[in-house]
């Protein structure tokens, strides 16, 4: 089922912090994670995660920090911030709220 | 004989551009390229294959430049809009660039002999309602004719 470019740029940020609870990561691991996740209808163009994250990052809801990939090269990975809980915990409850009226 | 490092590299030093570019977020982005070329690589294609759909799939530098530009700085937006700029007139850069100084070296010019005349006023009108609109039209003027010439030549 192809997803609107609307849902898919409105899904984003709360798709990043939600992938970053689980754990660091890193922008090529992210996207295929939400690959994963959608069973293959969410397929994010490469270039557009990049600047979501730098921007995340300026509002300081995630960290980023330079670490090896096993192959050790250098690799720039992501970690939700204190302030990045707080944020996904009312993106999921604006999600749960929609979510909620569209069954109601 | 295909030089995978060599060509990542080249890319890479594409996507820093050498001038607004952080350095750390063109080694983010071949971090990511090398990430691609593997996988490509998994599913059998050659090296020079491998980083032909690598590329392909992260696109084209000048967009992935105003792509990472978006929702910056002042200093980053820019530098956004100089390399749209550069590339939309990428072959006329001298043309424009020799524009330029000839028209700041009229405004130096004037202002100083303006200056040496003691006549701040004068110097003032000049460069306000002379100088000024004259370099913003004769610039408007020469980018039309090489918007027509370009289309014409398409």
């Amino acid at each position: 089922m192809p997803l609107s470019k609307d849902f898919v740029a409105a899904s984003a940020i709360p798709l990043i912090l939600s992938i970053l609870e689980r754990g660091d990561s890193y922008g090529y691991a992210i996207i295929q994670r939400v690959w994963e996740l959608s069973g293959g209808d969410m397929d994010w163009a490469d270039g557009m995660l990049y600047p979501i994250l730098h921007r995340l990052e300026r509002r300081k809801l995630v960290q980023s920090y330079w670490g090896e990939a096993e192959n050790g090269r250098k690799r720039k990975y992501y970690r939700l911030h204190r302030s990045g809980m707080k944020e996904l915990k009312a993106l999921r409850a604006h999600w749960d709220k929609l979510h909620g009226m569209l069954h109601a | 004989m295909f030089d995978l490092e060599k060509e990542v590299a080249a890319w890479s030093a594409g996507v820093d551009a050498g001038r607004c570019r952080q350095a750390a977020s063109a080694a983010e982005l071949s971090d990511h390229l090398y990430c691609e070329i593997e996988r490509a690589r998994e599913d059998g294609l050659s090296d020079e294959q491998a980083f032909a759909a690598a590329v392909a799939k992260l696109g084209r530098v000048a967009d992935l430049t105003s792509e990472h530009a978006k929702g910056r700085s002042v200093l980053g937006r820019v530098c956004a809009a100089a390399e749209r700029y550069d590339n939309a007139h990428g072959e006329s850069r001298e043309l424009l660039l020799a524009h330029g100084i000839l028209w700041a070296a009229v405004m130096l010019g004037s202002s100083l002999m303006l200056v040496g005349w003691a006549a701040p006023k004068a110097l003032a009108y000049l460069l306000i309602g002379v100088l000024v609109p004259g370099w913003w039209a004769s610039q408007a003027v020469m980018l039309r004719a090489l918007r027509r010439r370009r289309s014409g030549g398409a």
